[in-house]
C-alpha cells in the first residue's frame, strides 16, 4: 500500500510539473473546446430560469415606486438633453480637429452582444463565460464592455462560447489615465468587483471622483473608454513611491449579465494618436 | 471503472451547478462547494490504485471550468485523495463529526494549493480558512447526498443490489 502511495505521489508530481511547463497541448484543444461548448449549453440552460426570475422581478414586481422614479427621470432627461447638445458640439469640433491633424478614426470594430452563462469555479477569480465564440468572430484579447464602461477582455474562445477576464480579477491589468490631469497608471484587479490604480506617483494630484479612462498604450483597449471613478486616495506608507488609489468600476462586475464584445481583426494601436 | 464514472458524473453535475449558479451561493470570497467533499467521500470508500484515476479525471474536468493555472486542480484533488488514503491507514473515521473534521483539514490543503498557486495567497486568512470550515460543516450533508445518489444509480440505473 505504501509503495502504491509513493508511486502515485511521484506520478502525480511528474504529471503536474509537465502540465505546468507545457500547458495544454495543441492536440488536446479540439476536445477541450468541444467540452467547453457542451458545458456552455448546459450552463445556459441552468442559468436561464434564474435570469428569467430576475427579469420578472425587475419588470413587474419592483414597480411600486415607479411614479416617483418617472418624475425624477423626466428631470434627468431634460438635464441630459442639454448635455447631449454640448457633447454634439464637442464631437463636431473634435472631428474637425482630427481632420485637420490628419488623424483617421481606425477603431472600426464590429460589436457583438453576449449573455453571461457561467462564472469561474474558483470564487476569488473574476472570469465569466459568455454565449458567443469563435463562430461570431471573437478571439482572445478583445475588448469587452458592459453598460457604461470597460468590463474586461476575452481570454479564451471555443466555437460558441468565450471566457472573459474581468477588470476585478487579480490577474487583470489595463493601462489607464486619469482624465482630469492625464496622469498614467495601471488598473489592477483587487477581487470582489473592485480595482485599484497602481503606479501613480505621490506628487500627482488625485481626487475622489476623478474619472479613469483607458490610455490605449496596452494595445488591447482603445484610448478613452471609461473604466471607473476614484473612490479613495491615500498616501500609503512613507517608504512607498506610489499612492494607494481605489477605483470603483463603472460596471458592476459582480452582477454583470450582458456584455458587448468589440470584434476587430487587429489590435487597437492608440498609442500612436 | 463504474465507480470512477459515477464520481466523475457527480463531479460534472456539481461543476455545472457551481459555475452556472455559483454566484448566488457566494458570500465574499467563499462559495458553497461540493467538489472537495466529493473527493473526500470518494477517498473514504475507494482505494488505490483505481481510485486515483477518477480523481485525476475530476481535476482535469474542473480545470476546464476555471482560469486557474494548469495542473492546480489535479494537484489539489489528488493530494486530498492521497492524504485520505494515508490517514485511513492509521485511524478509523466513522463518526460524522470525525468526517467533518477530516474534510475541514483536507480543505485547508486544497485551499492552500489553490490560493498560492493562483497568486492570491493573501486571501488565505480569513477567506481560505472560512471556506475550509464551511466545507467541513457541510460534509455530512454532502456525504448523505452522495450516498443516496450512489445507491440510486447502483440500484435503479445499474441494477445492482
Amino acid at each position: 500500500m505504501t509503495v502504491l502511495l509513493v508511486l502515485a505521489v511521484v506520478g502525480l508530481l511528474i504529471f503536474v510539473v509537465v502540465g505546468l511547463r507545457l500547458g495544454s497541448p495543441a492536440a488536446v484543444s479540439p476536445v477541450k473546446y468541444f467540452f467547453v461548448d457542451l458545458t456552455g449549453y448546459l450552463q445556459k440552460g441552468l442559468s436561464g430560469p434564474s435570469i428569467w426570475g430576475k427579469k420578472l422581478w425587475r419588470s413587474y414586481l419592483a414597480l411600486q415606486d415607479v411614479e416617483l422614479e418617472n418624475r425624477v427621470l423626466r428631470q434627468d432627461v431634460v438635464q441630459l438633453q442639454k448635455e447631449i447638445g454640448r457633447y454634439r458640439e464637442a464631437l463636431i469640433a473634435n472631428a474637425r480637429y482630427k481632420k485637420l491633424l490628419g488623424i483617421k478614426e481606425n477603431v472600426g470594430a464590429t460589436v457583438i452582444t453576449a449573455n453571461v452563462v457561467g462564472v469561474d469555479l474558483a470564487p476569488w477569480l473574476a472570469t465569466i463565460t459568455v454565449d458567443q465564440g469563435r463562430k461570431d468572430g471573437i478571439k482572445p484579447g478583445m475588448v469587452v464592455m458592459s453598460g457604461a464602461g470597460v468590463a474586461g477582455q476575452t481570454m479564451e474562445t471555443s466555437l460558441h462560447f468565450s471566457k472573459v477576464l474581468l477588470l476585478s480579477d487579480y490577474n487583470s491589468a489595463v493601462a489607464a489615465v486619469i482624465q482630469r490631469n492625464r496622469a498614467r497608471g495601471i488598473i489592477k484587479g483587487a477581487g470582489e468587483g473592485r480595482c485599484y490604480l497602481a503606479y501613480v506617483e505621490k506628487v500627482v494630484d488625485v481626487e475622489v471622483g476623478d474619472r479613469i479612462i483607458t490610455s490605449g498604450t496596452d494595445r488591447i483597449f482603445p484610448k478613452g473608454l471609461l473604466i471607473g471613478k476614484v473612490s479613495s486616495v491615500t498616501e500609503g506608507p512613507i517608504s512607498d513611491l506610489f499612492q494607494e488609489i481605489t477605483v470603483t468600476p463603472a460596471v458592476d462586475l459582480k452582477r454583470v449579465e450582458e456584455v458587448v464584445v468589440f470584434v476587430t481583426n487587429q489590435p487597437f494601436v492608440e498609442s500612436r494618436h | 471503472m463504474k465507480k470512477a464514472l459515477v464520481v466523475i458524473f457527480f463531479g460534472y453535475v456539481l461543476l455545472l451547478i457551481e459555475t452556472a449558479l455559483g454566484f448566488q451561493f457566494q458570500l465574499g470570497q467563499i462559495r458553497l462547494d461540493g467538489l472537495v467533499p466529493l473527493v473526500a467521500w470518494y477517498g473514504l470508500q475507494y482505494p488505490l490504485p483505481g481510485g486515483i484515476l477518477a480523481v485525476l479525471g475530476l481535476g482535469i474536468l474542473s480545470e476546464q471550468m476555471s482560469a486557474m493555472p494548469v495542473g492546480l486542480y489535479v494537484l489539489a484533488y489528488a493530494g486530498e485523495y492521497l492524504m485520505i488514503r494515508y490517514i485511513l491507514n492509521h485511524i478509523v473515521c466513522a463518526a460524522a463529526w470525525q468526517q467533518m473534521m477530516l474534510v475541514s483539514f483536507l480543505s485547508i490543503e486544497v485551499v492552500v494549493v489553490f490560493l498560492i498557486g493562483s497568486g492570491a495567497a493573501e486571501l488565505l486568512w480569513p477567506w481560505g480558512f472560512a471556506q475550509a470550515m464551511l466545507n467541513g460543516v457541510l460534509a455530512s450533508f454532502w456525504f448523505f447526498v452522495f450516498n443516496k445518489a450512489n445507491s440510486f444509480i447502483s440500484v435503479r440505473v445499474c441494477g445492482l443490489e
